[in-house]
Formats: structure tokens, C-alpha cells, sequence
């Protein structure tokens, strides 16, 4: 059969054929539908802390607990790792692996620094007596920041696992494709939390 | 040429073939994926079917003892659950797989192994959802499961967890369908397809994807916020804690709504499709059928609020939302008109597939004029959450989604089958599938009119309600023998030996200028389009085929794969580890899972070719 | 990496150290636009002030990223759409929940 030998010089045709003016960028468009459905999805929990952050029972407020210094320390860093991967993208589309490779670890390093200060205030909340389950602000908040953690843990999975395919294996086509999408998944965890931070953290510090 | 079962058992990849169901797990084929969807539909579809039965043999009469009220509660929720989730998307869907991409001069979607995955989570998905009648009992909160009803402490049982875990398992799936339908019809059009040309189906199936795409999200976040609440006691819903028991209506809605038009829409693209192939006209008014699809969507979110009339939201709330209730049937009385004019002066033929796309028109007239005396809020007051909205909402949904989907079962069939459902049977399954629907829900205009409530599971005597029922029960039965008709006009037709015409309507839209059985790629060479209904046009320029907009040769065609099949089982694992309480089994599957998932983000499919036999032209057969 | 002339090569350069020099100044900017808010926040303005400035605040960064990192800007039409439809639909859904379900708790 040699399959194997034919596929190595025939067009992928479900995404190629650009003599028929079919435009590459399923995946690219792909991403970018599925985060028209993610703005839905922060919306709605959004909406629902909005609604409810002021059901705080007998438990403390946001004002009471929230530690802003520590908080914007967390935002600055993740809104730096919006920098670091858009430099590693700038680095893979001249073919820089080398840059691309180091500008990804920082960004993922920066992702992981993001979670620990959001675990360590998760712990201090909980020890001040705000949990999931002391009031609807408490739910709202744990599952808001919660669900946006987790979004960011996988995008620290995704950096890695392409990181790691990209030192065993090195750069091409299909493979600066992937990264692209992954950044632009990465810079869109990035703007929820810039959306998070201002109407949770902010909004609850103020008077 | 192999008979259609051996062509569909074989699925090659790099040095591995599937042979067998191993070929039907692992495919990543849209055109089996599309009959797997359907197959399963009509399975679910029996039990949705039965439950109402079991519903209308208690309603039969007063204080009737043959089912519990905690079983009746079961049966009318599973019923609308099964219905709307298990059976009227899922062959929607299946119909959108199989021939959208047909339509368009694509080969396949843009991402077949998500497809796949799709598949599976609905399938998977739904017998976890009635895994639950033998685990401890079914939801029994209603398909809308309202809290506080279905929180913790009024309902204790496994019930309510199986109806959280179980729709977003299968509301997952449906997303990525949006996302995979959006990409492929945007990105994926034969040369020439511009927007306008289209077909209306496949107009239908994009907006459609749209709205799913933004439907489904609130519903995942309401459906995490209850299992939060019931797992893990936290408070969304829990009042004295600072919850709220609105949001849950609200978010419900906010999703609820859009899901009708979104079970509506592609029922109104198949009836696009069968008037103008059997009036031999085009579709009146083409561009603003996609324009009332498009107005239609957008509205569908601004309505939200009418299913909550009731929760004294106040004067000022219900006028906003009864306004643009009932400017939503503006759209939608453009495309009633439209088809009628469709058929005005043409030829029409009266096969099966057009008597059930002609019966769709008055039925949903029906349903959307009950649908705007609901939409006026203080007339809604008075028959709020009676049988008047059960008949309503049963004339839009099966009336028009499920008559739709018959139609297009019987209008496409030879295309994904290789052969047409018999006729006579057909008629008679029509007639019977007709006759009974009316009897079974007209009375129930009535019978809300004289103030029955829903979802009782028995009623006194002395109301006037006696008769309405049993003649409702009467229609149910003579339903159930048109379905009956339906199953043994499928049994004889895959009986006999597949006829293989490849165009047996003379129809307009591109699925029907391709080969039966339809080849493994769609298309030997993509077409080059240069007008609406061209296949339509070439033939009526005494052409057999299109122009191909590409010379002849090899064909990429992606790897099957199990890992679809193996992630959603592994998904439906962590559910039922979650909903049984074992925490450390849940975690472990969803890690699991997470791992397939990074195996499918570094993945590099090589795919292999295929070699078309016949040039562009098509077998003359 | 280069292609065609030298001429071009150079053209090249100049224009990835002039992307690169956007990319630093936006994340810098992110960076300042947040400690701007923080320190409306501290020095303690009235709610009814502060709040629409931060939003606003909010805004700029969100559009910062979608246009200029996320590549919006001189990319097909069609992304922005439906990160607009997305964007518009969330803040409706947003704000309805909010009031509907404060005023009707």
C-alpha cells in the first residue's frame, strides 16, 4: 500500500488547496467560536456572582477578606504572561525555536506563580472564615475564581504538552498553528481575569 | 460495486483497518456519524414514547391508580428530557451531519474527530441519562427542574444528580457540534458556494450552530451550580444563605428559549428543502427565509423572561419581554408565507416526504398562534401552567420539529441509505401519525382553557376534564400505531437489496448530484458553483454533473480513531463515580480524560488517500 | 530566515523589532492600567465614580489584548464578529442577571 510514503507528498486537502482559495485557518477560526461560547459560559457565572455577592449570611464580605496588594501582585503576573507568550509566538513566526521554547517555559512558570497566589488565597479565605459553603458569596466566589483557576491550569497543561512536543520533535507548519491557538486561548484566560479582578476585587473594595 | 453494509464495516487507516462495530466506534466519517445520531434518536425515541403513554393511560381517568404520582413525576420529566435532548436534537443533528457537509461540496467537517466525540457524549450521555430508572429512580423535577423543588432537601434521591450530570455530558457534545458546523460551513464551501447560495438547510444549521453556541453555556453554568449546591452544599439556590431561587429560572431560560428555535429551526430548513423539490419551484423569497432565520435567532434571546409571567416580576418586565415575545412571530409568518407561495403554481407531488412537510405548515401555524396568546402576559396569567401550554409547545414541537423530521427521514433516506422507504407505508404512517396527533393534543386547548393544571398525575371527577382526557388518551394510541407503521416500513426497506438511485426526487441541492451509495469522500472532485440550486440548473442545461473546480486525483482522508469513543466513555465514568460519591474514582477519570484530551492536542494525523474510480461526471445509473 | 534581497531582509527587521516594541509597550501599559485602578480603589473615591472609571479601565485592557495581542487587528473580519457577538451577548446576559436577580432576590 506505502501509504505512509504517499502522505508525505500529497496535500492535507481538509485544510490546504490553496489554489482553490480554501482558507487554512480552521482551527484558528475554531478557537475563536469557542471563545464566543466561552464569553457566555464567564458571563453567566459572572452575572450569577453579581446577583448574588451581596448574600454573604453570617459570613464575611469581600471587603472583609479580600487582600488587594496580594491580589494585583497575581494580576500582574498573569497579565505578564499575556507578554511572554505573545513574544514566544513573535520568536516561532521567524522560526526562532530556541526564543520560542524559553519565552514559553516563563509563560507557563508565570501561569503556575498565578495559581499558587490564588491557592494561597484560597487557603487564607477559607481560615478567615469564608468557604464554599458559608453564604451565596462565598459559593459564587469559590466557583467563579475556581472554574477561572482551572481555566488556567489547562492552559499551563496545553503550553506544556506543546513545549515538550516541540523540544522532542522541533517546529513546523501544523505545529506553529497549534501554538498560535494555544496563545490566543491563553491570552483570552488572561482578559477574563482583568474582568474578574475589576468587578470582584475592585468593585468589592470599593466604598 | 460492495454492497452498502460491507462499504460501511471497512474503515482503513495507516496499516490498521476496523472491521465490523470496531469501524462504527472508531469512524470519523460525518456520513456515519450523521446515521449513527439518527439510529439513536429513534431508539430514545421509543422510550420517550413510551413514558407518554404510560402518562396517558393514568390520565385516562379520575383518580386512577395505574402508576404512583413519584412514578408519574419520573415519566413526564424522562418524556420531555428524552424528547427534547435525546431524540429531536439528536436526529437534527443527524441530519446535519449527513448532508450539510453534501450540500456545501465538502468533503467531510472541519473537525471529524470532535465530531465523533460528539457522538459518543449523546449517546454515552443518554443511557447514563436512563441508567437512572434502575439506579434509584429518574429525575422527577420536570425537564426544567426547577429549584428549590430539585435541590438537596427536596429531593434527596440520585435523580436530580443524574439530569445535572447527564445534560452536561450531552450539552458538551453540542457545543463542540456548533463550534465544528460553524468552522465547517464558514470555512468549507466548494468554490463558488457563496453565503447566498447555499441551500436553506444548511442556512438553517449555521444559525442554528449560532445559537447553540451561545445557548449552552448558561445551561452548563446553571447545571454546575446545582451540582455544586447538591454535591458539595454550597448556596446558589439555598435561600436562607443568601441564594436565590430566580437564577436558577433565569439561567434555565435564558438557555430554554433559544433551545426551542434551536430544535425549531433546522425543521423549518428541511421544509426549505421538500416544498421546492415537490412543486418544482424554487423557494420564494430565498434571501429573506435567511434573513427571518437570522432575526429570528437574535430575538430568540430577548424573549426569555414570558416563561416566567408568573413570578411577579412586575408590570414593566413582563411588557418588555410579551413585546418582543410576539414580534418574534413576525419572522416566522414571513416563512409560512413564503412556503405557501412556494407552492403557489407549481407542480406538486404528493409523496410521503411532502405530506408531512405540508401537514408541518398548518400544525405550527397552530402552535404559534396558541404561542402568542401566551406571549400576551396578562392573558398568560389566566392559562399559565395549564394544558394550553402543553398543547401550545406539543404543536410547535412535534407538529413542527418532529413532522419536520419525519419529512426529511423520508426525503433523504435514499441519499443515506441507498434506498426509499415504501410508499403506501408511508402514507398510511403519515395519515396515522396525523390524525392521532390531533386527537391527542386539541383537546388540550381546551382542557387548559377549562383549568387543568400540568403535571398532575390524577385529577378529580366533575370538572369537565374527563372526556378531553380520554379522548387525548384515544389519540395517543392511534400515534403509537402510526409509529408502529413507521418501524415496519424501516424493517422491510432494509430488508430488500438497496435500489441505488442517486437522485429519485429530481431534486435541486447538491447531495443528490453525487453517486449512491455516496462515496467514501463526498465528492471525486470538488464542484465549482456558479448559482443557487446549480445542480438543479446543470441538469436543467442538460448536464448529468457539475464542473469540477479541481483536476482529478488522490484524496486525504483523516484516520478513524477510538480515542472519541474512549474519552467519552471515560467522561460517563467520572459521572457516575460523581454521582456515587466516589470521590477518588471521579478524580482519577477526569484525569484521565484531561490526558486523552493533551493527547489529542499534540496529535498528528497522517490520514491516507483514496483513489476515485470514476472521473468528475458521476455513474450514469 | 530572510528572503529575497537584502533590501528586503533589512525591511524585515525592522518591522518584528517594531512589533516586538508594541508588544512590550501594550504589556507594560496592561501592567500600569491595573496599578492606575488599584490606587482608585485605595484612596477611597466614591463608589458611584470610581466604578464607571473602572469599567472602563476593564475595557481598554480587554480590547488592548483582543486587537493587538490576540492579532484581531489584521485578521479576517470574521473573528472579530464573534468575539463582538460574544462580548456583546456576555454583558447583556451579564447585566439582566445582575439586576434580575438583585432587585427580585
Amino acid at each position: 500500500m506505502s501509504a505512509q510514503g504517499e502522505a508525505a507528498h500529497l496535500p492535507l486537502q481538509h485544510e490546504t488547496s490553496p489554489e482553490l482559495g480554501l482558507p487554512k485557518d480552521n482551527r484558528i477560526l475554531g478557537l475563536w467560536i469557542f471563545l464566543a461560547g466561552e464569553c457566555a459560559f464567564f458571563a453567566s457565572l459572572i452575572g450569577g456572582y453579581l446577583g448574588l455577592h451581596l448574600g454573604v449570611a453570617h459570613g464575611p464580605t469581600g471587603a472583609q477578606v479580600f487582600d488587594l496588594p496580594l491580589t494585583t501582585v497575581a494580576t500582574l503576573v498573569l497579565l505578564s504572561s499575556s507578554l511572554t507568550v505573545v513574544l514566544g509566538v513573535a520568536a516561532m513566526q521567524r522560526r526562532d525555536v530556541r526564543a520560542m521554547q524559553i519565552w514559553l517555559w516563563l509563560t507557563a512558570l508565570l501561569g503556575i506563580f498565578f495559581l499558587e497566589f490564588q491557592g494561597f488565597e484560597f487557603y487564607t479565605f477559607y481560615h478567615e472564615g469564608l468557604t464554599l459553603q458559608t453564604s451565596a458569596f462565598g459559593s459564587a466566589f469559590f466557583t467563579l475564581t475556581g472554574f477561572h483557576g482551572l481555566h488556567v491550569a489547562f492552559g499551563v497543561f496545553w503550553i506544556l504538552l506543546l513545549l515538550f512536543q516541540s523540544l522532542k520533535h522541533g517546529i513546523n507548519e501544523d505545529r506553529t498553528t497549534k501554538v498560535f491557538v494555544m496563545s490566543l486561548y491563553w491570552h483570552f484566560v488572561d482578559v477574563v481575569w482583568v474582568v474578574i479582578f475589576t468587578l470582584v476585587y475592585l468593585a468589592g473594595k470599593v466604598g | 460495486m460492495a454492497a452498502i453494509t460491507e462499504r460501511v464495516a471497512i474503515a482503513h487507516a495507516e496499516g490498521r483497518t476496523y472491521h465490523g462495530i470496531w469501524a462504527w466506534l472508531a469512524t470519523v466519517d460525518h456520513k456515519k456519524i450523521g446515521i449513527m445520531y439518527i439510529y439513536a434518536a429513534l431508539f430514545f425515541m421509543a422510550f420517550g414514547g413510551a413514558e407518554a403513554l404510560l402518562v396517558r393511560i393514568q390520565l385516562w381517568q379520575p383518580n386512577n391508580h395505574f402508576v404512583s404520582a413519584e412514578t408519574f413525576n419520573q415519566l413526564f420529566t424522562m418524556h420531555g428530557v428524552t424528547m427534547i435532548f435525546l431524540v429531536a436534537m439528536p436526529i437534527l443533528i443527524g441530519y446535519i451531519n449527513a448532508i450539510v457537509p453534501l450540500q456545501i461540496g465538502a468533503r467531510d467537517v472541519a473537525f471529524p474527530r470532535m465530531n465523533a466525540l460528539s457522538l459518543w457524549l449523546f449517546v454515552l450521555g443518554g443511557l447514563f441519562l436512563y441508567s437512572s430508572w434502575f439506579m434509584g429512580g429518574a429525575p422527577d423535577a420536570g425537564w426544567f427542574n426547577y429549584v428549590p423543588l430539585s435541590g438537596a432537601h427536596y429531593s434527596p434521591g440520585a435523580g436530580v444528580d443524574f439530569y445535572d450530570i447527564g445534560l452536561q455530558i450531552t450539552g458538551i457534545g453540542t457545543l463542540m457540534t456548533a463550534i465544528n458546523f460553524l468552522v465547517t460551513i464558514l470555512n468549507m464551501r466548494a468554490p463558488g458556494m457563496r453565503l447566498l447560495r447555499m441551500p436553506m438547510f444548511t442556512w438553517s444549521a449555521l444559525i442554528t450552530m449560532l445559537l447553540i453556541l451561545f445557548a449552552f453555556p448558561p445551561i452548563t453554568v446553571n447545571l454546575i451550580l446545582q451540582m455544586m449546591d447538591r454535591l458539595f452544599h454550597a448556596n446558589f439556590f439555598n435561600i436562607p444563605l443568601g441564594g436565590n431561587a430566580l437564577l436558577w429560572q433565569n439561567l434555565f431560560w435564558i438557555f430554554g428559549h433559544p433551545e426551542v428555535y434551536i430544535v425549531i429551526l433546522p425543521a423549518f430548513g428541511i421544509i426549505s428543502e421538500i416544498i421546492p423539490a415537490f412543486s418544482r419551484k424554487p423557494l420564494f423569497g430565498y434571501e429573506s427565509m435567511a434573513l427571518a432565520l437570522s432575526v429570528i435567532a437574535f430575538l430568540s434571546f430577548m424573549v426569555w423572561t414570558h416563561h416566567m409571567f408568573a413570578d411577579g416580576l412586575g408590570a414593566v418586565v413582563n411588557s418588555i419581554f410579551a413585546i418582543t415575545s410576539m414580534l418574534i412571530a413576525v419572522p416566522t409568518g414571513i416563512k409560512i408565507f413564503n412556503w405557501l407561495a412556494t407552492l403557489w403554481g407549481g407542480q406538486i407531488r404528493f409523496t410521503t416526504a411532502n405530506l408531512y412537510a405540508l401537514s408541518f405548515i398548518p400544525l405550527f401555524v397552530i402552535g404559534g398562534i396558541s404561542g402568542v396568546m401566551l406571549a400576551m402576559a396578562p392573558a398568560d396569567l389566566q392559562y399559565n401552567d395549564s394544558y394550553f401550554v402543553v398543547a401550545h409547545f406539543h404543536y410547535v414541537l412535534f407538529g413542527g420539529t418532529l413532522m419536520g423530521a419525519l419529512a426529511g427521514l423520508y426525503y433523504w433516506f435514499p441519499r443515506i441509505w441507498g434506498r426509499l422507504l415504501d410508499e403506501r407505508l408511508g402514507r398510511l404512517n403519515f395519515w396515522l401519525v396525523f390524525i392521532g396527533f390531533n386527537v391527542t393534543f386539541f383537546p388540550m386547548h381546551l382542557l387548559g382553557l377549562e383549568g387543568m393544571p400540568r403535571r398532575i398525575s390524577t385529577y378529580a371527577a366533575g370538572n369537565g376534564w374527563t372526556t378531553p382526557n380520554q379522548i387525548a388518551t384515544v389519540g395517543a394510541f392511534i400515534l403509537l400505531i402510526g409509529m408502529l407503521i413507521l418501524l415496519y416500513n424501516l424493517i422491510v426497506t432494509f430488508r430488500r437489496k438497496p435500489d441505488l438511485v442517486q437522485d429519485p426526487w429530481d431534486a435541486r441541492s447538491l447531495e443528490w448530484s453525487i453517486p449512491s451509495p455516496t462515496p467514501e469522500y463526498n465528492f471525486a472532485q470538488l464542484p465549482l458553483i456558479e448559482d443557487r440550486d446549480a445542480y438543479w440548473v446543470a441538469k436543467r442545461q442538460g448536464r448529468t454533473a457539475l464542473e469540477p473546480a479541481e483536476p482529478p486525483g488522490p484524496i486525504h482522508m483523516p484516520s478513524p480513531s477510538l480515542t472519541p469513543f474512549f474519552l467519552a466513555l471515560t467522561i460517563v465514568v467520572a459521572g457516575y463515580a460523581a454521582l456515587l460519591h466516589v470521590d477518588w474514582l471521579a478524580l482519577l477519570a477526569m484525569l484521565a480524560a484531561f490526558w486523552q484530551v493533551g493527547a489529542q492536542l499534540v496529535h498528528e494525523d497522517p490520514g491516507y488517500h483514496v483513489h476515485p474510480e470514476a472521473p468528475a461526471g458521476g455513474a450514469a445509473e | 530566515m530572510s528572503q529575497g534581497t537584502p533590501l528586503e531582509g533589512a525591511a524585515i527587521e525592522r518591522q518584528r523589532r517594531s512589533q516586538k516594541a508594541l508588544y512590550v509597550t501594550i504589556g507594560v501599559l496592561s501592567l500600569v492600567l491595573t496599578l492606575v485602578a488599584v490606587f482608585l480603589v485605595e484612596i477611597g473615591l466614591q463608589r458611584s465614580v470610581v466604578l464607571p472609571v473602572l469599567i472602563a479601565l476593564a475595557a481598554v485592557q480587554v480590547l488592548m489584548q483582543a486587537f493587538l495581542f490576540m492579532h484581531l487587528r489584521g485578521s479576517r473580519h470574521l473573528y472579530s464578529y464573534f468575539f463582538l457577538a460574544g462580548l456583546s451577548l456576555a454583558v447583556l446576559i451579564g447585566t439582566c442577571l445582575m439586576i434580575l436577580i438583585q432587585r427580585w432576590a
